[in-house]
């Protein structure tokens, strides 16, 4: 996730009735276009992050999600992109090669 | 400069190879501890060998000749040559920078930290199956939803317990420490590994004592975690965590053969020995050396 869609992620968790793309750029001290809000918005929608109804000619977003999901959902992601050797928190567990694939798919067919 | 200032990083790496063979007998509890030490033994050795080699080499260069002139620490035997203190130095700084690296990203992810509010619990919406314990006052488990519905309940109550055996044994100062260890000694990453994994087996432990005994119940948990999340990634992965496999055999395998509390105790003196005494050794070289160079 970039800085620009935390940052109007921040800004659309501090407003839990909503905001259009209009009001976040109101709230962004940034001389952004309408047009690179109304498309991170967008994004943010289509990742789950945030919930959309029409508004007029434009949508209104609201939270899906609250911080602290998103900040765990960052660390999951950093978790499953870090080499496991070098991440202090551990998973419940790791990545599966094909073999341990095939091998935990077989003890589980023989009644594990 | 005699070859005994290598002494201690050598007893050390012995200690730490032979508790890394006798792994499986030990109980994971015994292991983690051990290797941990074992690992911060190691790392400690190694960064005073390297900084006798560079300090005895500073000790015969010409114009700093006569500040070291009244150690004769630095002058026993065959002194050590400019070559080798200076590429003792440049490892010392590369140590140094590599934990410098650790160290911020380590506060760094301390400062990501979810909270995971009063429960202890926070349950993500997310599709793909993942599970983790965060260490710290507003701490806790962290489980995907894709997670919770990879499991039946009974397999959910062994993610319960083994992340929060993580939480209740304070994993992460293991992992820390070795961590801390890697960064200052480049090449022990197997025996951190092997501190990983004793950590994950700790928490297995746990969590089959917590559903009563039922050590399949708890192979069965960590199989099927895994497999939801190679169905749902769907991919060939370059990197596998090869410790799922190695988990679920130690639970349910023909060749288990139990721990062996004598081993246990008998890596645990070794380790502790090895540790009190290279440290005080190298103190004590260390507080020598100062003192003269101050005098």
């Amino acid at each position: 996730m970039g800085g620009l869609e935390s940052e109007v992620l921040t800004e659309i968790w501090k407003a839990p009735e909503g905001l259009t793309p209009r009001d976040v750029l109101g709230r962004l001290d940034t001389d952004l276009a309408y047009t690179t809000v109304m498309t991170i918005m967008n994004r943010l929608w289509r990742k789950g992050l945030l919930d959309r109804e029409r508004a007029g000619r434009a949508f209104r977003y609201r939270p899906l999600t609250t911080e602290s999901e998103l900040v765990a959902a960052r660390m999951a992601d950093a978790l499953s992109a870090a080499n496991d050797r070098e991440a202090t928190l551990s998973r419940f567990v790791g990545d599966l090669s094909k073999t341990d694939e095939a091998v935990l798919r077989r003890l589980l067919a023989d009644g594990l | 400069m005699t070859p005994a200032f290598a002494l201690p990083l050598v007893v050390a790496a012995t200690a730490a190879a032979l508790a890394g063979l006798l792994r499986s007998r030990l109980h994971p509890a015994v292991a983690a501890r051990c290797l941990a030490l074992a690992a911060v033994a190691v790392a400690s050795g190694w960064i005073w060998v390297l900084m006798a080699l560079s300090l005895g080499a500073l000790g015969e260069f010409h114009p700093v000749h006569r500040w070291f002139a009244w150690c004769p620490e630095l002058h026993l035997g065959a002194p050590a040559s400019a070559a080798v203190g200076t590429g003792a130095a440049v490892m010392l700084a590369w140590s140094g920078q590599r934990s410098t690296r650790m160290w911020r990203r380590q506060r760094r992810q301390h400062r990501r930290r979810p909270d995971c509010g009063p429960d202890g619990v926070l349950i993500l919406p997310a599709a793909e199956p993942t599970a983790f314990a965060v260490p710290g006052r507003r701490g806790g488990v962290v489980v995907s939803a894709g997670m919770i519905e990879a499991l039946t309940p009974r397999e959910q109550e062994v993610l319960w317990a083994h992340e929060r055996a993580h939480l209740h044994h304070h994993h992460h100062w293991y992992l820390h420490m070795a961590d801390a260890a890697t960064a200052a000694a480049p090449g022990i990453g197997r025996l951190c590994s092997h501190v990983r994994i004793a950590t994950e087996r700790w928490a297995d432990e746990d969590a089959a004592t917590a559903v009563g005994g039922d050590r399949h119940l708890v192979a069965r948990a960590i199989a099927h975690a895994a497999l939801a999340g190679a169905d749902h990634r769907n991919v060939e992965l370059a990197l596998a965590d090869e410790g799922v496999t190695g988990r679920v055999a130690a639970l349910v395998g023909h060749n288990h053969r139990g721990f062996d509390p004598a081993i246990g105790i008998a890596v645990a003196t070794l380790v502790g020995a090895v540790t009190v005494g290279g440290s005080t050794l190298q103190l004590h070289h260390l507080i020598t050396l100062v003192g003269r160079i101050c005098s």
